[in-house]
């Protein structure tokens, strides 16, 4: 039965961003920017490979966060602005499952919109005679699951603040939470004892989206594909921190006033 | 018996923007037998969506009770017995009526191909059976109104609550909705709903709530309200004395009107004037305005 | 007095200053200016653009660097680091540590300096992250859209036409100097004052088409340029405005011109005169008929 309610609502939420052609716009965008790669390629194929295997990374990687976040974190604040959250919670749904459903919908989103520009991408790759390694796969799956902690964390920022406040943290978030995981793991060994273990609490805590991001290995030469214990443990990753965020948003939503 | 909705001790209170508490609903007791229809009134700002909010869940009350067949509101058991139309009817603007209908079916646990052809057929049977696969944003807002008619009949509910039923509609659709509402009536099912639209009203309702500054200030049975609300008018030609009767009586061009609001005394009048030989011309009995009623009720409440 | 009061004080006072400052000449600024950059200082959105064209091609280079070190991040050794025994991860002498600096570690540590357990030996997996010590690096070509793009995006940026310009001329063939010189000779429309450029274009002339004779009018007007000028060339321009001087004295040697070769060693030990290659140019002038010896003691002992 929960099933069949999260699938209805995930099913709701695909149908109206497809509709609505958003992720056309992103997916045309994406492809034209790897496109423009091909004004450099008067430097010869040699040159070129790495540069535009980067190149795509990079677009897949940023477009596909923007999709993400604006999906998310757009999605309950307009559903109780337009008022079409009135008839969902009539039904016998929990707003526990409201919240699951729509989730996975959003996350839903995001992997149809990563998933098209991935696929001009290889197109445009292929066009630059740069085959799509095994390695490539590996990135896309892990920055999929990525992305559904990012639907998560803006679903969550959403219920605290406004959409824009929350779209804007949570794209700080998605791309500045490796920064700010580099700076601790700098600045640990010449903290102090409480300072250490400010910086652990801050390390487990802090979404680590860094970690889903095998952008580097996939653009650059010569890198293998990573062990499955890291994809598993990504996974469990990905699991935990999304159902905490969706805990945090079941924290506020389900006393909220409608 | 268990009643389709209990209402105790209501307090629903809101928070203003620089953080004073209002009372929306305060201190609100009212009950709806099974197989009811009631009539929810008030003004604007009375209390009247908040009050159905705390039914449907959607507000946690401060303080009080609301319980749907005997289940607290809000409850999945309690949503699983109710049929329900927001006050504006809005509905995903890409998705088409059946898709919608569709959704909400499935929320409710309805499936498969028997879901689909019951959103089929209330979907027709609201007149939406060649806009049914046209996406909801084409629609106009009476047509959306009937969308939303349509699913809050989905699963055949116990119990309907409607927030501003016949808004956007026109009066044909006024009409098929007041036919609709009768019949599933004769099914057994209780309505609760809200309107300004006091001749709807007038024509559905048993029984009547008006609400206003969140105080619930008259119940009355339609039947007993009309009969208070009728007037009754005797013209006659003649001498006869109806002193202690009536002191609403005028003459024009040798007729004289008396005009009564107990049917008793048009009865006794009519003996006054036969006994004193005067000939009774006409005798009218003429519905009072519920409009008036209602007007004249909140002025006294205020 | 109220505080709108001393704010105009205080912005009248910053104005004062900055008009008595118009006529200080800047020490650090190139110069000669291309006219059109003079737009930035009157428009703040020709500033504002300039600046993100500079900050963009500063980030290109930075990433050049990162293609260098297939994709492993590097950062400079902290203080802390140092002190702690932190060793850099140098580079094997594999010919390519001009193009980059190498007083670098990994921005992911190794295993045994991270507090985060198997969340770091998952980044370390997912990362591009190996051991960078003693490590090679890739070829630079990978590089040439880096190069190309920076100096589309900030044309002044001398650095990334003669280093682009360096990674092209590996190619030693008539195509890769070719290719290089367009470069360089684009970069040259962009900064025709460019003491640099005007160098690279007389070394490539000298060096890969074995023509000195040609390669003399790209020298002498480098030369000439840097000369006149040498007292506020920034860093990149006097170090190149040194290597001038030595191609210069090398293509009239080599086109058996003595006197030239003095005149020019000459000059350039009165600007360089610590530079042992102008010294032996012109002790060989010298030798060659004249008192180069002489001139070159003189010189150096300031007589």
């Amino acid at each position: 039965m929960k099933f069949r309610i999260y699938r209805a609502l995930a099913r709701g939420v695909v149908l109206e961003s497809i509709r609505r052609k958003d992720l056309w716009v992103v997916a045309i965008l994406g492809f034209l920017i790897m496109m423009t790669a091909g004004v450099l390629g008067f430097f010869g194929i040699q040159g070129l490979q790495v540069f535009v295997k980067d190149l795509a990374v990079s677009v897949l990687g940023i477009f596909g966060t923007i999709v993400a976040v604006l999906t998310a974190s757009r999605m309950i604040p307009e559903e109780i602005k337009q008022r079409t959250l009135y008839p969902l919670l009539a039904r016998p749904i929990t707003r526990f499952d409201l919240l699951v459903g729509k989730l996975i919908g959003a996350t839903v989103v995001s992997w149809i919109a990563f998933l098209m520009l991935a696929a001009l991408t290889a197109l445009a790759l292929a066009s630059f005679h740069v085959g799509f390694e095994p390695i490539m796969l590996q990135y896309l799956l892990c920055k999929m699951l990525g992305l559904a902690v990012v639907c998560a964390l803006s679903l969550a920022l959403s219920l605290y603040m406004t959409p824009a406040a929350a779209a804007t943290m949570s794209l700080i978030f998605a791309f500045g939470s490796g920064m700010v995981v580099h700076a601790l793991t700098m600045s640990y060994s010449a903290a102090s004892g409480p300072a250490q273990f400010a910086i652990k609490a801050l390390n487990s805590v802090l979404p680590q989206f860094s970690l889903f991001d095998l952008g580097s290995r996939a653009a650059n030469l010569h890198w293998a594909p990573v062990p499955l214990w890291v994809v598993l443990f990504l996974l469990g990753y990905a699991v935990v921190y999304s159902a905490a965020m969706t805990l945090l948003a079941w924290t506020k939503f389900r006393r909220q006033a409608l | 018996m268990t009643q389709a909705i209990e209402v105790s001790s209501l307090v629903v209170e809101y928070r203003t923007k620089n953080g004073q508490r209002v009372d929306a609903v305060n201190d609100l007791s009212f009950t709806v037998q099974p197989g009811e229809i009631v009539g929810f009134l008030g003004p604007n700002g009375a209390g009247k969506s908040s009050t159905l909010k705390a039914l449907m869940g959607f507000v946690v009350p401060r303080s009080g009770d609301c319980r749907i067949f005997g289940l607290e509101a809000g409850s999945l058991q309690a949503k699983a017995c109710i049929g329900y139309l927001p006050e504006v009817a809005m509905y995903y603007p890409f998705l088409t009526p059946l898709e919608t209908m569709r959704l909400y079916g499935e929320l409710q646990g309805l499936c498969g191909s028997k879901l689909i052809q019951e959103a089929k057929d209330l979907l027709a049977r609201v007149g939406l059976k060649d806009a049914m696969n046209k996406q909801n944003r084409t629609l106009s807002k009476g047509m959306l109104q009937r969308v939303g008619i349509a699913q809050s009949l989905l699963g055949q509910p116990a119990l309907l609550v409607l927030d501003e039923v016949t808004s956007g509609l026109d009066p044909l659709g006024r009409k098929e909705l007041r036919e609709i509402l009768k019949e599933k009536q004769s099914e057994g099912t209780t309505l609760f709903f809200s309107s300004h639209e006091l001749s709807e009203v007038d024509m559905l309702c048993d029984r009547i709530l008006i609400i206003h500054k969140g105080h619930l200030i008259e119940e009355r049975g339609m039947v007993e309200l009309k009969e208070d609300l009728r007037k009754y008018t005797v013209s006659y030609v003649g001498a006869a004395s109806l002193l202690g009767l009536t002191e609403n009586w005028s003459e024009d061009e040798g007729v004289c009107h008396a005009r009564f609001t107990e049917k008793e005394q048009l009865v006794q009048a009519i003996n006054r004037v036969h006994i004193a030989g005067a000939r009774v011309i006409d005798v009218v009995s003429q519905e009072g305005s519920l409009e008036e009623y209602f007007i004249e009720r909140i002025g006294r409440a205020a | 007095m109220k505080p709108g009061f001393w704010c105009a004080a205080a912005f009248a006072l910053v104005g004062t200053l900055g008009w008595q400052s118009v006529n200080v000449a800047a020490i650090t600024n190139p110069p000669v200016r291309i006219a059109g950059l003079d737009a930035h200082d009157n428009s703040a959105s020709a500033s504002l653009l300039g600046q993100f064209r500079t900050n963009i091609s500063a980030w290109l280079w930075v990433h050049a660097d990162l293609y260098l070190h297939n994709g492993v991040h590097m950062r400079p050794i902290t203080d802390g680091e140092s002190k702690a025994g932190v060793s850099v991860e140098d580079a094997a002498k594999d010919g390519k540590e001009k193009l980059h600096e190498e007083s670098l570690v990994t921005v992911v540590p190794p295993a045994n300096r991270d507090f985060r357990g198997i969340f770091g030996d998952v980044e370390r997996s997912v990362s591009s992250w190996q051991d960078m010590h003693q490590h090679a690096h890739n070829e630079p070509e990978q590089c040439l859209p880096m190069y190309r793009l920076m100096t589309w995006l900030d044309p002044q940026f001398i650095e990334g036409w003669t280093t682009g310009a360096m990674v092209f001329a590996r190619d030693r063939s008539p195509g890769g100097t070719n290719r290089s010189m367009e470069f360089l000779n684009e970069g040259l429309r962009a900064n025709p004052d460019s003491v640099d450029l005007l160098t690279e274009l007389g070394y490539m002339t000298y060096t890969r088409k074995k023509a000195p004779l040609d390669a003399i009018p790209w020298l002498e007007k480098a030369r000439d340029l840097g000369f006149s000028h040498r007292d506020t060339l920034p860093e990149n321009e006097r170090s190149a405005l040194e290597n001038t001087y030595r191609w210069l004295a090398l293509c009239y040697r080599d086109t058996d011109q003595p006197n030239e070769v003095r005149r020019v060693t000459t000059e350039g030990l009165k600007v360089f005169s610590d530079d042992k290659v102008l010294d032996s140019l012109l002790r060989h002038a010298g030798e060659k008929g004249g008192n180069g010896a002489t001139v070159a003691e003189g010189l150096r002992t300031g007589n």
